[in-house]
């Protein structure tokens, strides 16, 4: 392809549902367009779309992914541009219809159109491995995994890797979302480097459980970049994307000092010290 | 009081912990727990002929080179 080949296509995935896939996306998005990376952000959840509405974007949609597809309009015409940050775009999902809409070859032609004007192309894989999932993997160079730190997700995180690995995607990296210092600390929580072993796969960065993600996410406004610690940990992650290094003790340390200090006060109080 | 609650908070990581990696060597392996079980009492009664030991005194552990998933 002609334009820029540094662009990349990023899978956004974890097999289970409600882990943070959509926020992890939004995030990411927000992220890497405030670092003035020119970036799509594609719904690829047809008939359950909510990127939109994480975004904050649900009342400029016009076209769809689907109308690309089927050349019911030009690209240019679905692509939403996020006033917030001249460089953010997002291409919107179809609510009316269904996965069987887009084949994988037309997913492979459309990101392959998006690499010439992007640099970053975020997928937003719905939850599941049918044929959903086998759309949004086809034109991806890499993966990001989200998971939390549950049996469950964990266990379809497992699942997931192994059919990325199958559809010949070497590039994964885990995110690891809900992150609790406080549980983790109590022994009540598998820890980031309990997923990373279990998982085996590079880590990417790790989000703690924020209620300002909820907050972020009733205004339409993702947090990436503002100085809450998820917003905080979503632009390290960004960071690590770019190939930055940026150790990830940085989170656990911060978030390990204030627990140790209310710790110390809860213990003291119980007379456990 | 102290031990016994701090041995209960210990527990629900290191549970979680050991089912996930029992699951996943169930789902990679495409053999039930029971099956897994099995394996690991058959190599006590092989390992017991040569050594003096207890059940909880083997830890067995295995593991499946990659791409079995």
């Amino acid at each position: 392809m002609g334009g820029s080949n540094m662009s990349e296509v990023i899978v956004i995935t974890s097999g289970k549902g409600g882990v943070g896939k959509t926020t992890a996306t939004a995030n990411l998005g927000t992220g890497l367009a405030r670092m003035q990376k020119k970036v799509v952000l594609v719904d690829t959840d047809i008939g359950l779309r909510n990127l939109d509405v994480v975004m904050g974007l649900e009342n400029r949609i016009i076209y769809n992914l689907v109308d690309v597809v089927e050349g019911n309009c030009r690209m240019k015409q679905a692509l939403i541009r996020d006033k917030r940050y001249p460089n953010l775009y997002l291409l919107p999902s179809a609510q009316t219809r269904d996965k069987s809409a887009v084949t994988p070859q037309q997913m492979i032609k459309l990101t392959d159109a998006l690499r010439e004007n992007f640099d970053y192309i975020l997928l937003d894989c719905p939850a599941g491995i049918e044929q959903g999932f086998q759309n949004a993997v086809a034109g991806a160079d890499r993966a990001i995994v989200v998971t939390t730190p549950e049996v469950s997700a964990i266990r379809d995180a497992d699942r997931i890797i192994g059919l990325l690995e199958t559809h010949g995607i070497r590039d994964i990296q885990l995110l690891v979302n809900r992150v609790r210092m406080d549980m983790i600390r109590r022994g009540n929580m598998m820890s980031i480097e309990d997923v990373v072993e279990i998982l085996a796969i590079p880590l990417i960065g790790a989000v703690t459980d924020d209620e300002n993600v909820v907050i972020s996410t009733n205004q339409g406004e993702p947090l990436a970049g503002n100085d809450s610690r998820a917003g905080q940990a979503f632009l390290q992650i960004c960071r690590r994307i770019e190939g930055e290094e940026v150790p990830i003790s940085d989170f656990s340390r911060e978030e390990s000092f204030f627990s140790r200090i209310s710790n110390f006060f809860k213990r003291s109080e119980r007379g456990v010290i | 009081m102290m031990w016994f609650g701090r041995k209960e908070k210990e527990k629900s990581r290191t549970i979680a912990k050991e089912r996930i990696q029992s699951t996943l060597l169930s789902d990679h392996t495409d053999c039930t727990p029971e099956i897994l079980e099995q394996i690991e009492r058959e190599i006590f009664q092989i390992v017991r002929r040569y050594f003096d030991i207890k059940p909880e005194e083997l830890h067995v552990r295995l593991e499946i080179v990659k791409n079995q998933k």
